[in-house]
């Protein structure tokens, strides 16, 4: 039985073949480890931002590391229950292992 | 009136990335005018990942993106001013803007005009029906959630499936509302093939190919739409009808070139993407005035916005510092039919032989074609390239391509069995 998924790694979109153990139609490393991930256990990073207390500002968050996909609004929950400081740092940690998922909620914008 | 070398209209991708190559390139005196309140444009607003793979060889998101090249600007303490207009560029190349210290004039020896694109808008796509609030183009409600953190609705329609609308429809829905579905006229998506991957496909959410929305419903709000199939010359099917209740409606049908301060300088409009008409260093028709990034024609990748810029702020530093020999041909760039439209459209040639980039788009899906450049009398290129479609920009890196003997090149795209 095999299976056709798009490689969400870059713009290219490849559309790669899962055939058993059988990957083929990636185009460079990142899309076999993609690809073998997606069969395995399918993982997203997650994006979002967080309150700014005391402005009406948000700041733009990330997932360190991709999160199982199953976990995504979980996660979400976890982000919007959180608020921040400023002054903001770049990559400044919001919330540490998140979920207890491995990953740390990070800002991707610094705020002065 | 002051003087400057160079001066960048627009401090987003294309603005950020022209003025640091212009400075390696040897021009000190650069000033960026903005007229947002922060550096970085449009990357602010996209927190989501997929930007800088092919640039910085990591995947970033968005205002990630832009602080890499902020940083960059800084450490070479390049000026800028934010919330400045330019309001109008002359063809002696003064600038007019306005800020919180009035009305200001500039004389520079060089612009690069870096101001982006609009979104298209309903008034543009001419849906019928009522006009209540509720609908809204994909980044302008990008830009309430993600810079004012303002969700617009909870059960969401999209219309077009542009990447913002896709992306939108991901965003919304961890956000906690209900995207109903994503409807495009043409039998083909416009978004990259990982956005209907991870933004619909992960969530279920149905796109819904050549079918458009022919109604809008509400006095004040919307209440819902009617959305049909279109047959191939795009017009709707009686009969095909469909009411979908929603609250928000979103456009995600298609960007467009803010280049009306160029075009009212004088420089020469391609009438095919709507930017300027460029040479190959991406210099207008006005000497000294270059055009880049999505004001000249929309890239669907801010890492081809990067680049383009910066070789459009190279160009203007051998502009300003003189490096340039003189034009020995000029030619013109034509393409065959199935192309939409090529980048430069004409060849101002200083040597027998350049390196010359193209960006061009196709107009339909082909699985595997010949892409060739040739004058009357001989091919000069040929290359074979698979699964070419309209959504993805094509960029062709042809070194050493005889630029004499002829006053035109044409670019061919001859789709193969």
């Amino acid at each position: 039985m095999s299976e056709k998924i798009t490689c969400i790694v870059c713009p290219n979109g490849c559309e790669i073949e899962i055939d058993g153990e059988n990957i083929s139609g990636y185009s460079c490393k990142r899309g076999f480890k993609y690809a073998k991930e997606e069969l395995f256990h399918p993982k997203r990073m997650v994006t979002s931002t967080i309150k700014i207390s005391g402005t009406n500002e948000v700041c733009p968050v990330k997932t360190s590391l991709s999160i199982p996909k199953e976990k995504m609004f979980e996660v979400m929950k976890e982000i919007n229950k959180v608020t921040v400081k400023k002054p903001i740092e770049y990559h400044q940690i919001i919330s540490k292992n998140v979920l207890n998922l491995g990953a740390d909620i990070i800002a991707t914008k610094e705020f002065k | 009136m002051i003087n400057r070398d160079l001066v960048i209209v627009g401090g987003g991708s294309a603005g950020l990335a022209s003025a640091i190559s212009a400075y390696d390139n040897g021009v000190n005196d650069i000033l960026i005018l903005e007229r947002n309140g922060e550096l970085g444009g449009i990357l602010n607003q996209c927190i989501h990942p997929g930007f800088g793979l092919h640039h910085f060889n990591e995947e970033l998101t968005g205002p990630e993106y832009a602080h890499k090249y902020i940083e960059e600007l800084k450490k070479r303490n390049i000026q800028y001013f934010l919330n400045t207009q330019v309001i109008s560029i002359s063809n002696e190349k003064i600038i007019t803007y306005i800020n919180q210290t009035g009305v200001n004039t500039i004389k520079a020896k060089a612009i690069v005009f870096a101001a982006g694109c609009n979104e298209r808008t309903r008034g543009q796509i001419s849906t019928p029906g009522c006009r209540p609030k509720g609908v809204y183009t994909a980044g302008l409600a990008q830009r309430y959630l993600n810079i004012e953190g303002r969700l617009v609705g909870k059960k969401v329609y999209i219309l077009g499936s542009g990447d913002i609308g896709l992306i939108m429809a991901r965003r919304m829905t961890l956000e906690g509302a209900k995207v109903l579905g994503v409807s495009e006229i043409m039998p083909y998506s416009n978004g990259l093939k990982r956005n209907i991957a991870q933004c619909l496909n992960d969530f279920n959410i149905p796109l819904r190919l050549s079918n458009t929305v022919t109604k809008i419903f509400g006095r004040d709000k919307l209440e819902g739409i009617e959305i049909s199939d279109v047959d191939s010359n795009l017009r709707p099917i009686k009969g095909t009808e469909k009411y979908i209740e929603c609250d928000t409606l979103l456009l995600s049908v298609g960007l467009y070139p803010f280049n009306s301060l160029l075009k009212e300088a004088g420089c020469l409009v391609n009438k095919e993407t709507k930017g300027s008409l460029v040479d190959q260093n991406l210099e207008t028709s006005i000497e000294g005035i270059f055009s880049t990034g999505n004001v000249l024609h929309v890239h669907d990748l801010v890492d081809f916005v990067s680049e383009e810029s910066e070789r459009a702020g190279k160009n203007a530093a051998d502009y300003i510092l003189g490096k340039r020999s003189n034009v020995i041909n000029k030619l013109e760039v034509k393409h065959s039919l199935n192309v939409g439209y090529v980048i430069p459209s004409i060849i101002n040639a200083r040597s027998e032989n350049e390196d010359i980039i193209f960006s061009f788009r196709v107009k339909k899906n082909i699985k595997k074609a010949s892409i060739i450049l040739k004058n009357s009398a001989k091919i000069l290129y040929s290359c074979i390239k698979k699964n070419l479609v309209p959504s993805e920009m094509i960029k062709l890196k042809v070194k050493n391509l005889e630029l004499i003997g002829t006053d035109n090149i044409q670019l061919e795209v001859i789709e193969n069995e």
